[in-house]
């Protein structure tokens, strides 16, 4: 992220950038603390550009994504809030509009330089498998959105939502420094921050070593998991990505064929968390 | 009786499998290798005959009973997705 005084604040990831306007010193001090470790590529392209400012005392985010039907705009309570929806607005942005890039719902972790993608529907256990994993020693690099660039995984710029439920997958130590750390945003089910913030790294570029499914239709439940043949996997990802959005069933389907080739999918049935834990290391040779 | 490919369908290969997506229902199916030769073969409409002896000369081994009976079902399954028409053979007049 850059943005001098005066100058837009300019964060993202790889050849993606967005920008934030704002004369407002404690809108910028929460940008910051929330974006600084977001730095696109020298040449990245800006996808999005927000001002944020106060009117009468309240405080206005342009533009706006518009509510869901029949829901209204909420009031922005305080800066960080303002940055939050800004935060939120650049990641549908990826996939609503980059579609020159293959993105997709996903978690992505890593450790010792191997690196996989949760991917599921709401429910399916992958954020407590996320966060247990982490637990565990795996660098957790977001939640939301995993991006493919130049063959390589990388999150999408946003910081991991953290629900109030994962307290005993996450153990005590964890769970409570994540509150210090500088981009912390309490919210209504848990808190917003940033994993980077406690471990002191960067985003960056990794080798995307597997890929597991959770609940997949159709998905063996009899064993602890499931290899998928590659067109299978292909299929079961394709309804995760961006590029189902915008391009045709054959165009879409091939970059993720072809991500295929290189990263190996599972399925992986509910199981208790141990239990789940101990297979995905296993099959990523951690055991 | 003669099949062809439906019109509604496109189609992505991904190593030797082809995965189907019919335009119309939104349903995707992933064929296995044998069938995806099949698929390739209804490029041009064929009888389940010559279909049949276009399988045999890749698998000369498998007993021929065997081969037109896995051929049969696997027109059918396409069907059933429709993702093949079958009409009524014209044996000329």
């Amino acid at each position: 992220m850059t943005g001098a005084a005066g100058e837009p604040i300019r964060w993202g990831s790889g050849p993606l950038a967005f920008e934030l306007e704002t004369a407002d010193p404690e809108i910028r001090d929460a940008a910051h603390r929330v974006f600084n470790r977001w730095r696109p590529d020298e040449d990245a392209v800006t996808h999005g550009r927000w001002s944020a400012y106060r009117d009468e005392g309240e405080l206005v985010v342009s533009p706006r994504r518009p509510p869901d039907a029949g829901a209204q705009l909420d009031t922005i309570r305080d800066p960080e809030h303002a940055v939050a929806i800004i935060e939120y607005a650049a990641i549908a942005q990826i996939v609503e509009r980059c579609d020159h890039i293959l993105s997709f719902h996903a978690a992505l972790l890593s450790k010792n330089g191997k690196s996989i993608a949760l991917v599921g529907p709401s429910h399916s256990g992958k954020s407590t498998l996320a966060t247990g994993l982490w637990q565990s020693g795996w660098r957790f690099h977001c939640d939301d959105l995993t991006m493919i660039i130049d063959g390589k995984a990388v999150a999408g710029p946003r910081r991991v939502a953290l629900r109030s439920e994962a307290r005993p997958h996450v153990g005590e130590d964890l769970w409570n420094r994540v509150p210090s750390t500088h981009g912390y945003f309490k919210t209504a089910v848990g808190c917003l921050f940033q994993p980077m913030h406690l471990d002191g790294t960067m985003p960056e570029r990794v080798d995307l070593n597997g890929i597991f499914f959770m609940k997949r239709n159709g998905a063996p439940q009899d064993k602890p998991f499931n290899r998928l043949e590659r067109a299978h996997a292909a299929l079961a990802l394709l309804p995760y990505t961006n590029l189902v959005r915008t391009r045709p069933f054959s165009e879409a389907l091939a970059p993720v064929a072809a991500l295929m080739d290189r990263a190996p999918a599972w399925d992986l049935p509910r199981r208790p968390l141990p239990e789940m834990i101990a297979t995905v290391e296993s099959l990523t040779g951690h055991r | 009786m003669t099949y062809r490919r439906s019109l509604a369908v496109d189609e992505t290969p991904v190593g030797e499998r082809v995965v189907l997506y019919h335009r119309v229902s939104g349903s995707a199916i992933v064929l296995n290798p044998s069938a995806s030769l099949l698929w390739r073969a209804l490029e041009h409409e064929h009888s389940t005959a010559s279909l049949t002896a276009s399988l045999q000369k890749k698998f000369p081994s498998v007993d021929q009973s065997r081969i037109e009976a896995d051929v049969m079902s696997c027109l059918d399954d396409l069907a059933s997705h429709q993702l093949v028409s079958a009409q009524a053979e014209n044996r000329g007049s």
